[in-house]
């Protein structure tokens, strides 16, 4: 879709009314919560959203939902199976004309981290490859959120988490989530933050037009897991674009393409300090060689693909 | 829970449970505890033990036999939307956020797309209206506003602040 | 009606196309395979209406199952041993949905060791489920309680999913007589599936296995599982009836063979109870009356029924093709706890374990158990529970131990 094309140019065009329901348990500040709000304002209530256990599992806790659609927590390995099952039953009604089209829904799989990137990978690769109609959406606080901020497979490397105290943080690296999916072939797969919000509402257009496996990542800035004021939490998402933390891409007609460049890119000092799991980078002392491999990181994400052939926007 | 737990037995267990810490922590804290124990002090009586249930003489349970209802009614499902505006999260605020509307621009989509709880609503006029039954306090919207229009009030000032 | 030869498996899969079925979502294990290359086929032939969908695990597959029932269609799937077990947390999971569908059991003993042929710890694991179970003798109760398990879980007093147990090997893989109906009969015994407000739908918005927090509310939701169970007592039978009159058959909930004016009965489930009906017939030549009760229902388990049966009973052998590590055997356990403090309940109930992994029950070893069981109950005593193993076994199993360089101390028994 081009620049003309989109309904969402400038932050004007955003949703101005707000679909998704008030009083939920998530925490003041959730990063998570603000990208599923926008997300959902453009979706709709013509969905169904398939849980897997997580943070988010507690939106729906009896008798309080507030989807104005529908909902179905499942467990934390297998929420994509059950949005087969749900996708393949609406189509049998619908074929068998049991069910007008209007009854119809789109199927959305939600999900942490823990269970997009560890436990329910074999779930999403299975339901990718069947070429399920499906939309998932992970939002990725880069640990086992719920159970406290354990390290999980998508953990940034240095970061203090619950089981990741030492001195140098957690020794493991991120999973390269976007990478596995891709390899998938999906009909579209995007990183997204609330805190760009055009962007987002941008790729959950094309994501609602288009049919087959559609794939978004969003990273979740998380006060409680990531110890920062909640007030910080779109400050934070910010500096993970301009810092080039969070590439902001897409995967579509088999290409990879960044929507946002940082330009220019601003250290990742930026980013690091401002969160509680980080502190152990500066205090009592900077650790000067974690700071610049993680820099080195960073810069070599972005200056492989200013060399590379693909990526330009 | 006054006159079981001592002053001294407070201290020492904040010592010894947050001393990985630092030292500038454990002294926060200990500061807190102890103005805390003052003010319950202060209300001592209204937390007192329970007498004994007494085996001899107490009221049976009014048990009841469940009866079958069918699964219509008994899985465990909700069947409506949006139920969850009955739950009060406004009681989680210890800050308020409360928009001055001789600053605020009227660009409702930066507070009102930022607050992660929909909290935010637009009028018909573009005007930003936070729902303080539902309102978490968790000040994005104040760090956010491009006209800082948006101040943080504690909530129990809010009475003085807004005049009663 | 046509009369034909016909496996376990393919029983199974004509109960599933019979019943109209809308929904297979599908995963291979030995010994049940047959069943979803079966439906497979006759769907890719264009034979049989209905969508079949490999799922990449069995966990995965009762999550589907479960997500399609609970938007309204009906659903199929077939697993065993392993893959129910690596299904466990989602059998349990989906029962508490309360959304109906039918799982074949092709029963087939637990790792570890693997193992291929037949015994009942993988169904029994499932239990406590919610899952309501129902074991097989023969190919034809295969075909037949299939189509009544669809009535029974549908049905709005119980809305639990059904798991019909077969053996794996012995039916699954054996042919038998068995007599096809005609799909108009079935169409008329079963009709559609009407799920009610259990549903996905754009109008009707839902939010459906939502957490429950508190251990009150927790209590009711699970407790009213149970009430439903145990409906399904009684539903079953007059599901059962009805199933009788409309094609002959009557399958009961304990099956009872010549046990009237026996005093002393085996009690055991499932296909090896025909090799017990072998032996009690040679027995009643030898002057010994002995009956069989055979427990189709195991869940909900059929308490009163069980009771009055065995009222005034002298002596039970109950034969448990499974085993509770630590404990003993199941249907023995449950026995118990079901005659315990009933009037008449026979003075001795004896435990045999015998059948695990498939080991065959010979016709001297059931003559031999009456035998046990007529002595305990002249003497009062009760038998210790026993292991159904012989001295050729134990010979046999010391030669593979040769083999496999397992260490053992000589004890002065002969080689």
């Amino acid at each position: 879709m081009s620049e003309t094309e989109t309904a969402f140019r400038r932050m004007k065009d955003l949703p101005s009314t707000h679909l998704l329901g008030t009083g939920t348990p998530m925490c003041a500040g959730c990063g998570g919560l603000q990208a599923l709000h926008v997300i959902y304002d453009i979706l709709g209530g013509k969905t169904v959203f398939v849980n897997a256990a997580g943070c988010m599992t507690l939106l729906s806790v009896y008798p309080f939902t507030p989807f104005r659609g529908s909902w179905l927590y499942t467990s934390m390995a297998s929420a994509p199976a059950g949005a087969q099952g749900i996708r393949d039953a609406l189509d049998i009604l619908l074929e068998q004309n049991r069910i007008t089209p209007e009854e119809d829904l789109d199927v959305v799989v939600l999900t942490g981290d823990g269970a997009a990137y560890g436990m329910g990978l074999s779930a999403t690769s299975g339901a990718m490859e069947r070429d399920l109609d499906f939309i998932y959406i992970c939002y990725d606080n880069e640990g086992y959120g719920n159970t406290g901020q354990q390290y999980s497979g998508a953990t940034p490397h240095a970061a203090r988490t619950a089981t990741s105290k030492g001195p140098r943080g957690f020794v493991g690296y991120k999973k390269d989530l976007f990478s596995i999916w891709a390899a998938h072939k999906p009909a579209y797969l995007a990183t997204v933050i609330g805190s760009e919000p055009v962007d987002l509402a941008r790729k959950i257009e094309k994501v609602k037009d288009l049919r087959g496996p559609r794939m978004i990542i969003t990273l979740a800035p998380c006060p409680t897991g990531w110890d920062f004021d909640p007030s910080e939490s779109i400050e934070i998402g910010k500096l993970a674009v301009k810092t080039g933390v969070w590439p902001l891409k897409e995967y579509v007609n088999g290409k990879v393409v960044h929507t946002k460049k940082p330009y220019p890119r601003i250290p990742i000092e930026e980013y690091l300090r401002r969160q509680g799991r980080f502190a152990h980078l500066f205090k009592p002392e900077r650790n000067e060689r974690l700071l610049a491999e993680l820099q080195a990181k960073v810069d070599e994400y972005w200056e492989d693909l200013e060399r590379s052939s693909f990526g330009t926007s | 829970m006054l006159g079981v737990i001592s002053r001294d037995s407070l201290a020492e267990a904040i010592r010894a449970e947050l001393a990985t810490l630092g030292a500038e922590i454990v002294d926060k804290n200990l500061e807190r505890a102890e103005s805390a124990f003052q003010l319950m002090r202060d209300h001592s009586g209204c937390v007192m033990e329970g007498e004994d249930v007494s085996a001899a003489n107490y009221n049976p349970p009014d048990w009841v036999d469940l009866p079958f209802e069918e699964a219509s009614k008994s899985a465990p499902a909700i069947h409506a939307g949006l139920t969850s505006v009955e739950v009060k999260t406004g009681l989680w605020r210890t800050l308020r956020p409360v928009i001055d509307y001789d600053r605020c621009k009227r660009c409702w989509w930066v507070c009102s797309t930022f607050c992660p709880d929909s909290a935010i609503l637009v009028t018909a006029g573009g005007s930003p209206q936070i729902d303080y039954d539902h309102c978490k306090g968790c000040m994005i919207c104040v760090a956010q506003c491009p006209s800082h229009a948006i101040e943080a009030i504690w909530e129990h000032e809010v009475k003085e602040h807004l005049g009663g | 009606m046509t009369r034909t030869l016909l496996t376990g498996n393919g029983a199974a899969a004509w109960g599933g196309r019979l019943a109209r079925v809308d929904y297979i979502p599908a995963f291979p294990i030995t010994p049940q395979t047959e069943i979803i290359e079966t439906l497979s086929n006759w769907i890719d032939s264009g034979e049989m209406a209905g969508r079949l969908v490999m799922l990449e695990s069995e966990h995965s597959m009762l999550t589907a199952a479960g997500g399609a029932a609970a938007t309204g269609v009906r659903v199929l799937s077939a697993t065993s041993s392993q893959g129910l077990l690596y299904a466990m947390e989602m059998v349990y999971t989906v029962a508490g949905w309360r959304t109906p569908f039918v799982l074949i059991n092709v029963s087939r003993g637990l790792s570890s060791p693997i193992t291929l042929e037949p015994d009942h710890n993988d169904v029994l694991a499932a239990r406590d489920s919610g899952f309501l179970q129902i074991h097989c003798a023969t190919c034809q109760e295969v075909l037949d309680t299939t189509l009544m398990a669809f009535r029974l879980a549908e049905d709005k007093r119980v809305r639990l999913p059904v798991i019909v147990n077969m053996d794996g090997f012995y039916l699954s893989f054996t042919r038998e007589p068995v007599e096809l109906p005609e799909a108009g009969a079935v169409d008329a015994f079963l009709p559609p599936f009407d799920p009610e407000n259990i549903v996905f739908r754009a109008s009707t918005p839902t939010s459906q296995a939502v957490a429950v927090l508190g251990g009150s509310p927790y209590s009711y939701f699970r407790y009213e599982m149970h009430l439903a169970a145990l409906n399904a007592l009684e539903v079953y039978d007059e599901i059962s009836k009805a199933f009788a009159q409309q094609f002959g058959r009557k399958h009961d909930s304990i099956e009872s063979y010549q046990s009237e004016d026996a005093d002393i009965l085996f009690v055991m489930m499932d296909s090896f109870a025909t090799k017990a009906k072998a032996a009690i017939d040679r027995l009643r030549d030898a002057g010994k009356a002995v009956g069989l009760l055979r427990p189709r229902l195991i869940r909900p388990f059929p308490a009163e029924h069980m009771q009055r049966l065995l009222a005034g009973k002298r002596g039970v052998a109950v034969i448990d093709q499974n085993l509770s590590i630590g404990k003993g055997g199941v249907l023995h356990s449950e026995l118990a706890s079901v005659l315990y403090g009933q009037k008449g309940a026979p003075p001795i109930l004896a435990s045999f374990i015998g059948g695990l992994g498939g080991r065959d029950i010979s016709a001297e070893e059931f003559f031999e158990m009456a035998e046990v069981t007529r002595r305990a109950v002249d003497s009062g005593k009760t038998p210790p529970p026993r292991l159904l193993y012989n001295r050729d076994e134990l010979r046999e199993i010391r030669k593979l131990q040769a083999v496999a360089h397992v260490e053992r101390q000589e004890l002065g028994e002969k080689p």
